[in-house]
């Protein structure tokens, strides 16, 4: 039995490594899974923790636990949190860092310290506060005296040294000594010490200073064992406190204890927080939040996108089966004949699939692993760049993934074998006679899935606006969703299909009588044997289809969310620099009305990277009297002030958002200094007309009332968000209308005095909005703010959720496009293979091998050009039935201009190259057989 | 006249250990036009390899064939695929038809591989009259798959002389019919001799058939033994 296994398998091998790259690519997909969604979450929560760090400037792998010991309640608490410190980490699962995985900063409270001989010059006491810092010796520098023994010296002196702010600041001087009253020995003398040195910290990379040491001026630095001894041991009496600097290590936190750890976090820090001790991990909590909020969206999204590709492999394994098995009908009859049982023949079968799934294992799992890397280098669709690499395992959940798959390969591949177990020569004999419709076809089975899925879009169109609101709420989209897109293009595809037999005919009709031999054959092949064909036409039509659709859907995700993005912001950079005013003479009665100083805006003119600039004033929350009772709430305007040349020549509005050019508003506001332009969603909540005169209260004093007319609607404008979304925690969605007014710079000024305004920078091409604030920021500028958009629109392509659609996409697209390929390869060999006799007769009948090449590729044009024209058709279709659906899957409160469904003709160049390049191997392997052809071995074949 | 002129064929085979077999040696054949021409001999005597080469399918090691007046044995690829178009019919063993055109299409194929221009009622006349000459005319829009062996065999004969070629070539024609209907075959071969004055040379081991030829040639061990 094994024999013959071996046998038919090395006898179609084309077969055999179709279907082996099949059960490869399901393996390696299956495998890629969980790899991915588990590499890329990582990735996520161990940015989370890099952009934390970027955005705070703080280090977010310590958490701080504080404790301090009372006169009356002893020191157990402060024990205890100290014996905590080594054991928070276990609690949590986390990995202590490699370097200070704990250091203790204690410290006496403050406490007078009376000179033992005074200076002339100096105050009598000063507060001092005993300190030690866990290894302190190893990171400072002495640079006057000497550093600090650990004993007492034998005149009664404690030794200490100072931080260079703390000598400074107290004046001090090396050999100065003090006595303190309020802390004495175990003998009750007061404590006596002797300043031996001065120290800077050294301040390397590797994180040692929590504060910097200028941070303890008034620390009078003792060795860690001698304030344990000296202070801690025989305390009850003083005032100790601690800070406990615990360091764990943030690439080590792994994604999936995220919500035990957040939760046991929680919890830890409400149980430890009261009057002596308290736990700070603010930084871990609200990373973890963050992550937690994004993760099943993420983890949802990515897994969904996935199943097309794995539906289309199976489909592919189970066709390639099939065909298969049709080859080897008659062996399965001979068999059957001989007496072999349909166990029998099952089992050949199945050690046969066993066979092929576990050689596809050994070679999936790396594969998959490589599909893994290319998703995290995706770009854009079907574009890939060098990014740092994810962290790849093999771990439980890919094993589940893969035996899952494994299972599913063998159903696949045996499934098939149950119908033609059944056959014997005789029933063979008689079925070869026939040659139908396929069952699809008979039964009307896409039809069927079409209109499932079209059901599915249309429940799906129907509570659009609840899925939204469940996004937002950090559900993700329903599967189903997904599914019904494919099942889609599938249902559409094989319709299509039903079309090219027609269209050929069609073509027959007008053409047949006048062809020459060989395409008058290819018509004939084409139409008379379709049903073969229809394998490899589904597969065709789906692969162009699937190649718009998973293009298009990447392409709009992502220039949706840019363009947004980029309409939010406005502008690259908004600062606002710190304005002095007169408010200290105010108070002290020199000056009565509040005005400010207006700083050299000229200094921005010359800044380096700086393209374009303009002054904005920027009001918030301004009353209007004009509206007052009317429903909304009258003092939530937002008013801006624009010099409308500079402002337009550096913001800019998508075509279509206005009824009129964006820059036609801006003339129009600019012919009146008392113009206003107002937001739609203001005239519709209050009910507003061209030429109404609406009253704005506010200016320097905020009292000022001002007339205004309003010239224009808008509803869209720079920065603008129409409506503010939230979420409430029962996940009902509040929208609340954003009331805007856009009026003249120059009026504003006028009429409201000058106040601080905003300056609005768009950055020249390159330049990083780091780079223009440290070059403001070495000129010595006071900023109040700055906002950077230009960080947020760099990282949408590494967003987790936007790269993962991108590269599972694009992956899925190339897994299609393999599987294609392959098909159309395997079809064609076996059709020419089937067909070699065949071709002998036409060689004798006096046909040239050009002509019998010209014939195949007649077939394959018959064939394919209108697959692909199909394909393209239900491609297009697909796209813009289910990508406004899919997007929402990527909603965010962010979503403000309507969604532009993005097909780009250099991803359309490329699926046609790619699929040009596909025939042209066929035509190169088609060329080859025809030509090694000899026409008397062919006529020989037909003779055994 | 004769038709076709074989001299001093020869014709060896390269086998898969390096050596060569010689398959034909030496032929010398002539057969006279509007004849019907048997090759006997018994299997791997050589008929197939020298009909494929006076048939301008393959070609001789050495020797020459001249084939109505022409060195078929010089000409190029091209010429040689003109002359199988045009002036050549085949009949093969196992059926030939193409398998996805019914009987009709099969006959109007070989029309157009002629190459000949015809109206659509000349060539639907041509067509039914050549099925119509095998007997076939009620069967003509039936699909190869749906004949029996023998009727498929006839579509293959109306095929080879759509074109009106002047040679037919018919390799084992019979092999796999019973002997009613294998003479009924050669009984349309005479008949096609008289009436479209074609030159009909078939191979056959069936000895029952010979008397029915006009000549007959003995192949054996790549020579011919026996004229007549």
């Amino acid at each position: 039995m094994l024999r013959f296994m071996i046998q038919k398998l090395t006898h179609k091998k084309w077969m055999v490594l179709s279907l082996l790259i099949g059960n490869i690519l399901l393996i390696a997909v299956a495998a890629s899974i969980p790899m991915y969604k588990n590499a890329s979450l990582q990735r996520m929560l161990t940015d989370e923790f890099q952009t934390y760090f970027e955005e705070n400037n703080v280090n977010p792998g310590i958490m701080v636990l504080s404790a301090s010991i009372q006169k009356q309640y002893g020191k157990s608490a402060f024990l205890k949190m100290r014996n905590y410190e080594s054991e928070i980490l276990k609690e949590l699962g986390l990995t202590p860092a490699e370097k200070y995985p704990v250091t203790e900063y204690l410290f006496l409270n403050p406490s007078g310290a009376e000179p033992l001989f005074k200076r002339s010059d100096e105050n009598s006491s000063r507060k001092l506060q005993f300190s030690a810092l866990t290894d302190l010796e190893d990171h400072i520098e002495i640079v006057s005296g000497r550093m600090y023994s650990d004993q007492i010296t034998e005149d009664g002196f404690i030794e200490v040294i100072v931080s260079t702010s703390c000598f400074s600041d107290q004046a001090l001087l090396v050999g100065d000594e003090f006595s303190f009253k309020g802390i004495k020995d175990a003998d009750g003398k007061p404590r006596k010490v002797r300043v031996v040195g001065v120290f800077q910290g050294i301040t390397d990379e590797d994180g040692y200073w929590v504060k910097s040491s200028d941070y303890y001026h008034d620390d009078i630095f003792v060795p860690v064992s001698l304030f344990d001894s000296q202070f801690l041991d025989q305390s009850g009496k003083l005032y100790i406190s601690g800070y406990f600097y615990v360091r764990y290590d943030t690439q080590k936190v792994a994604f999936e204890k995220s919500s035990f750890i957040s939760e046991k976090l929680s919890r830890i820090v409400e149980d430890n927080d009261d009057l002596y001790t308290s736990i700070q991990a603010d930084a871990l909590q609200e990373i973890l939040a963050t992550y937690l909020d994004k993760q099943d969206r993420i983890n949802t999204t990515l897994m969904i996108l996935q199943v097309p590709v794995l539906v289309l492999i199976c489909a592919f394994l189970f066709m390639i089966s099939d065909q298969m098995l049709q080859m080897e009908r008659n062996e399965i009859s001979q068999l059957k004949s001989r007496g072999a049982g349909r166990l029998q023949i099952l089992l050949i079968y199945l050690l046969q699939s066993l066979l092929l799934a576990g050689v596809s294992l050994v070679i999936g799992i790396p594969v998959g692993m490589v599909f893994c890397r290319a998703i995290g280098s995706s770009n854009a669709f079907l574009e890939f760049v060098s990014r740092r690499n994810l962290r790849i395992s093999v771990d439980r959940e890919v094993w589940i993934y893969c035996a899952a798959a494994f299972f599913v390969s063998v159903c696949m591949t045996v499934l098939p074998v149950i119908g033609y177990s059944k056959v014997t020569i005789v029933s063979l004999k008689r079925s070869k006679s026939r040659s139908g419709k396929p069952i699809w076809q008979k039964f009307f089975l896409d039809f069927l899935i079409l209109g499932v899925s079209l059901y599915g879009y249309y429940s799906f169109y129907r509570q659009r606006d609840d899925l939204y609101a469940q996004v937002l709420s950090g559900a993700s989209l329903d599967p189903l969703l997904f599914l019904s897109s494919s099942l889609f293009i599938l249902g559409a595809g094989m319709v299509a299909v039903r079309l090219q037999p027609i269209l050929v005919k069609l073509l027959y009709k007008l053409l047949g009588r006048i062809l020459p031999p060989s395409e008058f054959a290819s018509f004939l092949q084409t139409i008379r044997t379709g049903r073969r064909q229809y394998f490899i036409m589904i597969f065709l039509v789906l692969t162009v289809a699937l190649g718009i659709f998973n293009a298009t859907v990447a392409r709009t995700i992502i220039s949706n969310a840019e363009r947004n993005i980029a309409y939010v912001n406005g502008v690259d950079v908004v600062l606002q620099e710190h304005w002095n005013d007169n408010s200290a003479q105010i108070r002290a009665g020199m000056a009565e009305k509040l005005a400010y100083t207006e700083p050299d805006f000229g200094r921005y003119e010359s800044t380096e990277g700086i393209d374009k600039l303009t002054k904005v004033y920027h009001y918030e929350k301004v009353y209007s009297p004009s509206i007052k009772g009317m429903g909304v709430d009258a003092n939530s305007i937002k008013v801006y002030g624009i010099n409308t040349k500079e402002f337009g020549e550096m913001t800019d509005l998508e075509n279509g958002l206005l009824p009129y050019q964006y820059r036609q508003y801006l003339n129009v506001l600019a012919t009146n200094q008392n113009a206003v332009l107002v937001s739609s969603a203001f005239r519709d909540t209050v009910g507003l007309k061209l030429g109404d005169k609406l009253t704005l209260t506010g200016g320097i004093d905020g009292k000022t009332s001002t007339s205004f007319e309003i010239y224009g609607f808008v509803d869209y404008w720079p920065g603008y968000v129409p409506t503010d979304i939230s979420v409430s925690e029962n996940g009902t969605v509040n929208v609340t209308p954003n009331l805007m007014v856009i009026a003249n710079f120059g009026a504003l000024e006028e009429r409201w005095g000058k106040v601080p305004y905003e300056v609005w920078i768009k950055l020249k091409d390159g330049v990083s909005a780091d780079s223009v604030y440290d070059t403001i920021v070495e000129q010595k500028i006071d900023l109040d703010s700055f906002t950077d958009s230009t960080r947020e629109m760099r990282n949408v392509r590494k967003d987790t959720l936007y790269q993962g659609t991108n590269g599972i996409l694009t992956m899925s697209f190339i897994i299609i496009l393999i599987l294609c390929v392959v098909g159309f390869l395997i079809y064609w060999i076996l059709s020419i293979r089937s067909r070699e006799l065949l071709f002998g007769v036409f060689r004798a009948m006096g046909m040239a091998k050009n002509e019998i090449l010209r014939m195949l590729i007649g077939e394959q044009l018959f064939s394919s050009v209108p697959a692909i024209l199909l394909g393209v058709g239900v491609g297009w279709i697909a796209s813009r039935l289910f990508v406004p659906l899919i997007q929402i899957a990527y909603a965010s409160k962010n979503q403000i201009l309507p969604l532009k469904i993005l097909t780009e003709n250099s991803d359309m160049m490329k699926l046609i190259v790619i699929i040009a390049l596909m025939f042209l191997i066929c035509m190169i392997i088609l060329a080859r057989t025809v030509f090694s052809m000899k026409i008397s071995q062919a006529l020989k074949l037909g003779e055994d | 006249m004769n038709m076709i002129t074989a001299k001093d064929l020869c014709r060896d085979f390269k086998l898969g250990d390096g050596t060569t077999f010689r398959v034909l040696n030496n032929i010398q054949i002539e057969i006279p036009e509007k004849k019907l021409a048997i090759l006997r001999g018994p299997s791997g005597s050589g008929k197939t390899t020298l009909m494929n080469i006076i048939g301008a399918l393959d070609m001789p090691t050495a020797g020459t064939v001249t084939f109505d007046g022409k060195n078929i044995t010089a000409m190029s690829e091209a010429k040689r695929e003109q002359l199988r178009r045009r002036d050549i019919g085949f009949i093969f063993q196992s059926v030939s038809l193409i398998p996805i055109m019914t009987a009709y299409e099969n006959v109007e194929f070989a029309l157009r591989m002629g190459g000949g221009k015809m109206s659509k009622a000349e060539t639907k006349a041509r067509v039914t009259e050549c099925l119509s000459m095998v007997g076939l005319a009620g069967r003509m829009n039936h699909m190869p798959q749906e004949l029996s062996g023998g009727e498929q065999q006839r579509v293959a004969i109306a095929r080879a002389i759509a074109h009106r070629p002047k040679v037919i070539f018919a390799d084992e024609p019979t092999a796999e019919l019973d002997s009613l209907t294998a003479k009924a075959v050669v009984q349309i071969f005479k008949k096609l001799v008289e009436q479209e004055q074609v030159t009909i040379i078939m191979t056959t081991h069936d000895v029952g058939l010979m008397d029915m030829a006009d000549v007959v040639y003995m192949l054996e061990d790549g020579e011919i033994v026996k004229n007549g």
